[in-house]
């Protein structure tokens, strides 16, 4: 039976090989992607580790966004890293604001295509187009936002416009019953004025004849 | 009556999964429409390798490569 080439994470013993997927936020990498990378491998030096590869893995649409980011680029790195340093550079990456999110998995060896595809991006002539900007907003988001806006209105309506409802309800009763009477009237004697005109007009005319 | 075992999608992978949460075409194939990880009676997998895959599809799910629900 197959076994996957990734175990669970041991920090126990020292020269320990991992695999480091860093997102970092697309704002950085597209002022100067070699510096972003710089300050990657810096932090992780920092630390107590060696990095045997270091490389661009992806820039890509996040499934869901992280941090108010729709896209970002993916780091992936293999490096040792010394015994109980871990957690120091979990909390360090934790806080700093360009690292959207990281996973480390223990592995056993380092992939062989890895080195050829870290030295390519290292070559001086090697450059990288910057990656677009973030896009539209999906509608979708959109159509949500509305929604929980007019719940939260129908909400507030209910809390606090109880009693103004039962007023507004009253009040068109009470002007329909004012109007009415009113609005009645004319139309009622206005037949009634017509017809009187038409009898004094037709009795008049054979008069006048 | 009990119902007869169908070939899953992963029966003759199980000798030897390429189960790495990088290889996102590959793990596609184990999500259902709404983005959920199929069974192991659709999967094929065995105990083991389906536990790999579960774990694989969590690790691209945390790193937002692909979605928790769609």
């Amino acid at each position: 039976m197959g076994r996957s080439i990734y175990r669970k994470a041991k920090e126990t013993h020292l020269g320990q090989i991992y695999e480091g997927m860093i997102i970092l936020d697309n704002d950085l990498v597209r002022a100067d992607w070699r510096k972003a990378k710089a300050t990657l491998t810096d932090t992780l030096v920092k630390y107590g580790a060696v990095i045997h590869t270091a490389r661009r893995w992806d820039e890509r649409a996040l499934a869901y966004p992280i941090k108010g980011n729709q896209r970002a680029t993916y780091f992936l790195l293999y490096f040792e890293l010394p015994d109980g340093r871990s957690s120091e550079l979990r909390r360090s990456l934790d806080l700093n604001v360009n690292v959207l999110r990281y996973l480390f998995l223990a592995v056993d060896e380092i992939p062989a295509e890895e080195a050829e595809l870290a030295s390519a991006e290292e070559a001086n002539d090697f450059e990288l187009e910057p990656p677009p900007e973030d896009g539209p907003r999906p509608s979708v988001f959109d159509e949500l936002d509305a929604a929980r806006e007019s719940e939260r209105e129908r909400l507030r309506s209910d809390e606090d416009g109880s009693p103004k409802r039962e007023e507004t309800a009253s009040k068109p009763a009470e002007s329909q019953e004012e109007k009415s009477p009113e609005g009645d009237t004319p139309s009622e004697e206005s037949p009634k004025a017509e017809e009187a005109a038409t009898a004094t007009t037709s009795t008049d005319s054979p008069q006048e004849s | 009556m009990a119902l007869k075992p169908t070939p899953g999608i992963g029966a003759k992978n199980c000798d030897d999964p390429k189960l790495d949460y990088k290889d996102l075409e590959y793990l596609g194939k184990f999500l259902t429409p709404q983005g959920q990880i199929v069974s192991r009676r659709r999967s094929g997998f065995c105990a083991q390798c389906q536990k790999e895959l579960k774990q694989a599809i969590k690790r691209a799910r945390h790193l937002s490569l692909l979605p928790f629900i769609v």
